[in-house]
């Protein structure tokens, strides 16, 4: 994490960058974001009914990034009308979970089994999707005509 | 080379996790996920991702024996297929429109 140390960072007027502290502050969100990579996260907590046992298991994709910028000014020598100096920060970030139930695991006294779950409806707008594309290229391709030649 | 390969390694990681052994009355059962996680690191600006998806229960019985289930991803194996689909008929139509032209 070295290329992250902004310690050494000063503004124009010397005193060093008020950033440090975010990065350290993002910097830390993002090794706790990236720790999340656990089969906690895939398989729920198992549900009891009677003799079964039921875990539910999923796909979960995170997603997250952070950003964030600051600048300084000094006086201009060629404005001396106006004498303004300052710095500036800001930051922002934003991240997105996705989850979508795959599989559900049944404990039995008979035995163990796993049983898929199918997402019909995204298969089904899917399919409607893939035909409506096939049939506008195949459609294109039936209206096109050889090119002349004179 | 060695700052490298941690360098590499902790910008992209693909790894298997198993979890603690469940207790049922045939054996244990071990779950285990896979991990990708990708890392986006830059001076001001960082990001990432991390995909978790279930791989595999092993169920070992009160002998010893071990079985893996594997977990199928039954709808991701269809939306891939329709995917390659599409793609075959672009292909398809373009070869055959190149085939068809005179030139």
């Amino acid at each position: 994490m070295d290329e992250l140390s902004t310690s050494n960072r000063t503004s124009q007027s010397g005193r060093p960058l008020a950033v440090t502290s975010p990065v350290n502050a993002i910097q830390t969100t993002m090794e706790q974001f990236l720790s999340a990579a656990s089969v906690e996260a895939v398989y729920q907590q198992p549900i009891r009914e009677g003799e079964h046992t039921i875990i539910p298991a999923a796909e979960v994709l995170s997603l997250a990034g952070f950003g964030l910028g600051s600048g300084s000014g000094s006086p201009d020598p060629d404005e001396p009308e106006r004498p303004v100096a300052g710095e500036s920060g800001g930051g922002g970030g934003g991240g997105q979970v996705f989850s979508r139930p795959v599989a559900a695991i049944v404990i039995s006294p008979s035995g163990v089994r796993v049983e898929p779950i199918v997402d019909v409806t995204k298969i089904v707008l899917a399919v409607f999707t893939t035909l409506g594309f096939m049939t506008a290229m195949l459609t294109r391709m039936g209206k096109e005509k050889p090119p002349k030649f004179q | 080379m060695d700052r490298y390969m941690k360098m590499q390694t902790s910008l992209f990681r693909i790894g298997t996790l198993s979890g603690p052994p469940i207790d049922n009355p045939n054996g244990q059962i071990y779950l285990r996920s896979q991990f990708v996680r990708l890392r986006f690191p830059a001076l001001r600006v960082q990001g990432g991702l991390i995909w978790n998806r279930p791989v595999a229960v092993v169920v070992r019985s009160l002998t010893g024996q071990e079985t893996t289930l594997p977990i199928v991803d039954v709808t991701r194996i269809v939306m891939l297929a329709l995917t390659g689909l599409g793609l075959a008929t672009v292909l398809v139509s373009m070869f055959l429109r190149r085939k068809t032209s005179p030139s």
